[in-house]
């Protein structure tokens, strides 16, 4: 493999324990939704993917699973870093993947679109990794569900703006479903499919 | 008994996948260890990898621990609440040639228990992962033998069949008769079997703050429960459920509410109850609490049911 090729930016220095380290921090995102997990380790993908989705996506991805991307990210760098860092096949229906990456989170589709699993194995569906601008301001939801001991409130910036209706059309089909992680600049929030999810502003 | 290991790292051997298993096998896992916790209770299956052990030896739960496991983290291996035992040790020294990793014999200093048959005594924080060794994932089995039939009745939530077994245990023995493995329900939805710990443990599954992976090799099957999940053992309105209550404390720290073993204590066949969580009795001792049999040259006596090498993950005998 060679990480300085010019037009492959680099992956994991280390792969071995970035890999593990940004895995326990989606692990620890899903197990205790709405808390900010840090991820850091790959610099500088090809924009518009972010450094903490390319990580998650570099972690969590190979030839054993397909990726579904949106318009904006849907450019020859991205699909040649993706393929080069996971090795992953490309999809263009959502329903075939297993992860979906999103840049513009404003115009991302219905979760229902993707791979929702099956009564016999939910734990078929798509794991959306979903760019946002951050946890620090934005619209603030109020979370409760598995992993959460009462309530826990959160807030994203840059989240579809019917983000809280999303999750109950997502709940709904539980135990099938999609499993979020928000990928903000710095750090990961999970928002697997149990989470139930309120506006309140 | 040996002295409590306090974190401590040794070389790592050279020549070794770090945690031994390849980097592809782990992302398999992972990604089925974040389903697991996605859709707590349920079964996800995985494709096992063969691991230079037999299945009796927990290669579910080690393939786990093998794949979450990084070099910052302390690891503790129980086997029947003792670190002691032949399969405790041999786990531990695995993670430790393979990745290089701290141990420790104590509870509340360890980021990940691998345990097979029980739940520590000192309650878990936040933080911890306990990754459970199971033989027999399936809670239905012993209704159904048909694994096609099995994942039918979870995906429809089809448990009446649960039900009714349960209620004949009590037409016949006036109480369910399950003192292990004894099956749960998670968040109102999957029936789960919790692996062969005391049904004395079950009440420590439900709310806990730490993070809870089972792992089945020979079944190929992750499940989890995330930190704070509801979980409820079956039972029936009129006949609740009721973990196992011992007559006698520990004869060596004098706890009252840990799970205790029958051990022998002489070659005459002297037997005496003793916590089962060998890390717990010890520190009680430590703290100054002494049982009835206060001796303390009985503790290196001692010999556990657990130190019986066995490879059919059968539960201990349970006491009456
Ligand atoms: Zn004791």
């Amino acid at each position: 493999m060679n990480a300085h090729s010019p037009t492959l930016a680099a992956g994991f220095v280390d792969p071995v324990h970035e890999a593990q380290t940004c895995f326990r921090a989606v692990l620890d995102a899903l197990a205790e939704p709405g808390t900010a997990r840090a991820v850091a380790g790959i610099t500088e993908p090809p924009a518009p993917l972010s450094a903490v989705a390319a990580s998650v996506i570099a972690t969590l991805a190979d030839f054993e699973t397909t990726i579904w991307r949106d318009a904006a990210l849907a450019t020859p760098a991205v699909d040649a870093w993706i393929a080069f860092h996971t090795g992953a096949r490309l999809v263009e229906d959502p329903r075939e993947a297993t992860f979906a990456l999103i840049a513009d989170a404003a115009n991302a589709p219905a979760w229902d679109a993707f791979a929702l699993g099956t009564d016999l194995d939910p734990s078929t569906s798509t794991t959306v990794i979903l760019q946002v601008d951050g946890f620090d301001a934005g619209a603030r939801y109020h979370l409760a569900g598995p992993g959460i001991e009462t309530t826990r409130d959160v807030a994203v910036a840059g989240a579809p703006a019917d983000l809280a209706a999303r999750g109950r059309a997502n709940r709904d089909l539980f135990p099938r479903g999609v499993d979020l992680v928000l990928a903000g600049p710095t750090a990961i929030v999970g928002l697997p499919r149990t989470t139930r999810l309120e506006e309140i502003g | 008994m040996n002295a409590p290991l306090s974190p401590q790292t040794a070389p790592a051997a050279t020549g070794y996948n770090f945690a031994y298993l390849d980097e592809q096998t782990k992302r398999m896992i992972r990604r089925a260890l974040l389903k697991a916790v996605a859709i707590p209770g349920h079964q996800v299956p995985f494709a096992a990898r063969d691991m230079p052990m037999p299945y009796g030896w927990g290669t579910g739960g080690i393939q786990v621990t093998a794949a979450i496991l990084g070099s910052g983290d302390v690891l503790k291996v129980i086997d029947q609440g003792a670190d002691d035992t032949t399969n405790a040790v041999s786990i531990r020294a695995f993670f430790q040639k393979t990745a290089n990793v701290a141990v420790t014999t104590r509870t509340a200093e360890a980021t990940v228990i691998q345990t097979r048959h029980r739940i520590p005594e000192k309650p878990l924080k936040a933080g911890q992962t306990l990754v459970f060794q199971v033989p027999i994932p399936e809670p239905l089995r012993f209704l159904e033998p048909r694994e096609t039939e099995t994942r039918v009745m979870h995906a429809l939530a089809d448990y009446g069949l649960m039900h009714v077994k349960l209620y004949e245990d009590i037409a016949k023995h006036g109480h369910i008769a399950k003192t292990y493995a004894y099956p749960v329900e998670v968040e109102g939805r999957y029936v789960m079997d919790p692996s062969p710990i005391p049904k004395f443990d079950n009440p420590k599954l439900s709310m806990s703050p730490a993070l809870q992976l089972f792992g089945a090799g020979r079944e190929k099957r992750i499940y989890a429960l995330p930190p704070f999940t509801r979980v409820k053992s079956l039972d029936f309105e009129d006949h609740p459920f009721e973990p196992t209550r011992f007559e006698a404390p520990c004869a060596l720290c004098g706890a009252t509410d840990s799970y205790l073993d029958e051990v022998v204590t002489d070659d005459r066949g002297t037997r005496m109850f003793v916590c089962s969580d060998t890390d717990h009795c010890e520190e009680r001792r430590a703290d100054g609490h002494r049982g009835l049999l206060a001796g303390d040259d009985l503790v290196d006596t001692i010999t556990r049911e657990a130190d019986v090498e066995r490879d059919d993950g059968a539960p201990i005998v349970p006491l009456p």
